[in-house]
């Protein structure tokens, strides 16, 4: 079904065929990395990166060669920025899981109530752009049940279910241009970082005189929650709240 | 005897030193005083105190413009415990000398309790012309009240030297003191030296009290010998015969790298001696007086300077100085599944063994290894510390098959060498056969440490090598223009369409109730038509008239079209508007009639009036 949905939604989906041909140098890259030059491999994705294309599998592969090369904060980086355009990837979210298993910091995430829970996994089904092209395709379905209850003069019951059903996808809609939106913004402003430094002294003002709260290490994920000058506030995900230099962490 | 004289001693002592600062130990809330002379001679010295009846720390002195400053602030600590409640006051002397005449304000001290800065009072110090003999006097009082307040209350004038004992006895001087002894004054990080903590006597010793130990910061510490009573020896220190006692003796293992200091030691030694003046009671006089002294004596504070380990220490550094060696063994090679061996591991030597800690070591996966046991004969001497400590390991292996464990290595630092050492022992093998149980499956093993080691010997998963479908880094579809478009425009359109369809359907009813309206006309002008008809004898058109005026009107009036005209339609449409079931018979009865006449007017048993009448009354039936 969801490969159904995908490729119509595919139609909607604007290509752009670049100059530097991408493909290619993805190619290399890959070879590269199957022979073990994870190095040069990394460096040819960042040269992807840095030309301004950029696809899940770019930032995956990416990551996988900062991980064989054991530089796990770069690693995490990229494998966030993969999830970012790909939430639902198995691989990505395994490969994060097993990276996060090897750095300093063991943080215990805050249980979430079961709704959010939900919500959160239904929302990572798709990427912003995907909850984008699942709106137009409930929109059409919520419009053409709509037709069909509109002219479907005198069938009885099977014209109500089309009341329902367009009500449904046009609530369906509406769900999607949340879910997008929401994914859109974290997109678009920096909200989550990964710490670069090996150990950052959390303040808990934005200066260098304020108190050292607690410490976290490398490869730690970290939400932005404000910015003061050079400072940022960072939340880490068990609840806690500090500030440190801008400069220490790298925004996904 | 001499020991109650003692006491009296020191509660004058206690008395006097308690008269000489103001002390408010008792006082709940924080005081912070200063106290001083009110009055004092030009070129005199005297001492201005502030006291705090608790834990201080930053004391900001007040500025002493006016006078001289001889010295301070000397600090002293005072705890005392009064009905089990403890309490401690601080206090700071300076030293001052009036150096001109007048009325003088010292500014309040500073000092901060808990994190708050309180302040002291004013002094006003009055400053008179220089009079020597009030000075001696002052001075006089001062040291009496210090000493000796009860003595003599006769006021015989007594000379100074005799009421200060200490001075006979050269505390920390040539008569008596205390040392700590190092062995080594450098050493390195790891490596036991030997501290002896001894006092040196040329006087009478009578006993000791207070003693202070140093805490030996930055050190591991273990003591060789710790005397109770202390037996003192004769030993010649640079040509001069002392008695030496020995307090304690003890090894030490430096925990830090750098210069380490030791704290002084402090002791009262009570030293027995002439006394030199008038005995106080006839007992003294009779027997000759000898008193008890209580001298304070401290030895100097030393530094030890400690190398740190040189260089990268090895991966399977033991973090132990000296000379080890390492011994393994299994106690059987062949064994069965499920059924445990020991693996004993002995590192033996010297240093400081006991700091030694189990060496990690790693066994095949299928082998259950159990946290080692530990075996000391370690012992502590004079010459530091030697031994050996056993580890013993219960392992369990869980399958059958062929083992092997180990390589093992230890490295030490070898202070002869100064260089790290790697003690190596080859692998050992072990055999294990299938024992009782293995059908059973293996046993559960589950600790969380091993559930972490599952975790991180996890690889992660391989790169992704299908064609990607790239887009421009911060090019969304999401919120594009032609996402709004794919949103909007059909949204628009179902708009549109939906505002055609209610203009149609408005259309369509329009139409419908131009039709009504039509009908009632229609049916007049065939019924009077028909009339019309009656009257010229045209019976057959008459009848045609009367129908079609009636179909016309139930055509018209229910919006069906003539080619679906029917009784059985006409009747359900008119059932459908809620028309009476009897009206609905007697307009199909006349129009029965209307038709039946038309081919068969005598047959019909109504005349062509009656048909009209009935028409007529019909439609306005229905019109109703």
């Amino acid at each position: 079904m969801k490969k159904i949905v995908v490729s119509i939604l595919f139609l909607f989906c604007l290509v752009r065929v670049n100059a530097a041909d991408p493909g290619v140098e993805f190619s290399k890259g890959n070879e590269l990395y199957q022979k073990g030059k994870y190095e040069d491999a990394a460096k040819i994705f960042e040269a992807i990166l840095l030309s301004g294309n950029e696809s899940e599998e770019v930032y995956y592969n990416l990551g996988n060669a900062y991980y064989k090369q054991n530089k796990l904060p770069q690693a995490i980086l990229n494998y966030e920025r993969a999830l970012r355009l790909a939430p639902g990837n198995d691989d990505i979210r395994f490969n994060i899981r097993v990276t996060n298993a090897r750095i300093v910091d063991k943080i215990e995430p805050m249980p979430e109530i079961f709704y959010v829970r939900w919500a959160k996994g239904l929302k990572a089904l798709f990427s912003s752009d995907g909850w984008g092209r699942t709106s137009i395709l409930l929109l059409l379905m919520a419009i053409a049940a709509g037709i069909f209850y509109l002219l479907s003069d005198g069938l009885g019951s099977v014209r109500k279910l089309g009341l329902y059903f367009s009500i449904l996808a046009l609530v369906g809609c509406l769900i999607s241009l949340a879910f997008g939106y929401n994914e859109f913004q974290q997109l678009k402003e920096a909200k989550a970082a990964i710490v670069f430094v090996p150990t950052l002294n959390v303040k808990s003002s934005p200066s260098e005189n304020g108190t050292n709260i607690f410490v976290v290490h490398e490869g730690t994920k970290v939400e932005l929650e404000d910015r003061v000058g050079n400072w940022v506030k960072i939340r880490l995900a068990d609840g806690n709240l500090g500030w440190v230099p801008e400069v220490d962490v790298v925004v996904i | 005897m001499g020991k109650l004289k003692h006491t009296y001693r020191s509660i004058l002592l206690m008395l006097g030193l308690m008269l000489s600062l103001p002390m408010l130990v008792r006082a709940i809330e924080i005081k912070f005083t200063a106290s001083g002379p009110k009055q004092i001679g030009n070129g005199e010295q005297f001492q201005v105190t502030y006291t705090l009846n608790t834990n201080g720390s930053g004391l900001v002195s007040p500025s002493f413009p006016d006078f001289d400053l001889l010295g301070g602030p000397s600090q002293s600590t005072n705890m005392s415990i009064v009905n089990g409640a403890m309490s401690q006051s601080v206090s700071f002397t300076y030293y001052l000398r009036a150096k001109k005449e007048g009325t003088f304000t010292i500014k309040p001290a500073k000092i901060k309790v808990n994190g708050v800065e309180i302040e002291s009072n004013n002094l006003t110090i009055t400053v008179t012309k220089a009079d020597p003999a009030a000075a001696q006097r002052r001075q006089q009082q001062q040291r009496q009240q210090m000493f000796d307040p009860f003595a003599d209350p006769f006021g015989f004038p007594e000379d100074n030297s005799a009421n200060q004992p200490q001075e006979k006895i050269k505390a920390n001087g040539q008569d008596i003191f205390v040392r700590v002894n190092v062995d080594k004054r450098k050493v390195y990080q790891g490596e036991p030296m030997i501290a002896t903590l001894k006092i040196y006597s040329r006087v009478d010793l009578v006993g000791f009290q207070d003693i202070k130990f140093p805490a030996f910061t930055g050190f591991w510490n273990e003591e060789i010998q710790s005397n109770s009573q202390i037996d003192l020896k004769p030993e010649v220190i640079d040509g001069v015969q002392y008695q030496v006692g020995t307090f304690k003796q003890m090894v030490l293992t430096p925990q830090k790298s750098g210069s380490i200091s030791i704290d002084p030691f402090e002791v009262d030694a009570v030293v027995r001696q002439r006394a030199q003046r008038r005995g106080r009671s006839l007992f003294d006089q009779f027997f000759g007086s000898y008193e008890n002294v209580a001298v304070k004596l401290k030895s100097q504070a030393m530094k030890i300077e400690v190398l740190p380990y040189p260089g990268t220490k090895p991966a399977d550094f033991s973090g132990i100085s000296g000379k080890l060696k390492m011994a393994v063994s299994l106690d059987k090679t062949t064994t069965k599944s499920n059924e445990a061996v020991n693996l004993k591991l002995t590192i033996g030597g010297s240093g400081n063994l006991k700091l030694l800690e189990a060496p990690a070591l790693s066994f095949p996966p299928d082998i259950e290894a159990y946290d080692p046991k530990t075996n000391d004969k370690i012992s502590v001497n004079q010459a530091g510390i030697s031994g050996s400590r056993t580890f013993e390991y219960l392992l369990i292996p869980r399958y059958a098959g062929d083992f092997k464990l180990g390589p093992f290595s230890i490295s030490y630092f070898d202070l002869e060498k100064k260089a790290y050492v790697t003690l190596t022992q080859p692998e050992i093998s072990l055999h294990v056969d299938k024992g009782e149980g293995q059908a059973e499956g293996p046993a559960v093993s589950g600790t969380t440490n091993k559930e972490d080691l599952k975790i991180i010997g996890q690889d992660i998963r391989f790169i992704k090598t299908n064609q990607p479908a790239f887009k421009q880094h911060g090019e969304y579809f999401f919120g594009s223009p032609l996402h709004l478009l794919g949103l909007l425009l059909p949204a628009a359109l179902f708009v549109l369409f939906f505002i055609w369809l209610n203009i149609r359907r408005k259309k369509n009813a329009d139409q419908g109730y131009v039709k009504n309206n039509r009908a009632t006309k229609l049916a007049k002008k065939r019924l009077a038509k028909a009339e019309k008809l009656l009257k010229q004898n045209n019976t057959n058109a008459f009848y045609d008239e009367i129908a079609r005026g009636l179909w016309g009107y139930v055509g018209d009036k229910l919006l069906i079209e003539v080619s679906s005209l029917t009784k059985d339609n006409v009747k359900d449409k008119l059932l459908q508007r809620g028309t009476s079931e009897a009206l609905i018979d007697r307009f199909l009865k006349v129009l029965n009639d209307a038709e039946f006449a038309r081919y068969a007017p005598s047959a019909a048993g109504i005349s062509p009036e009656q048909v009209l009448n009935e028409s007529v009354k019909i439609i306005v039936d229905l019109e109703a």
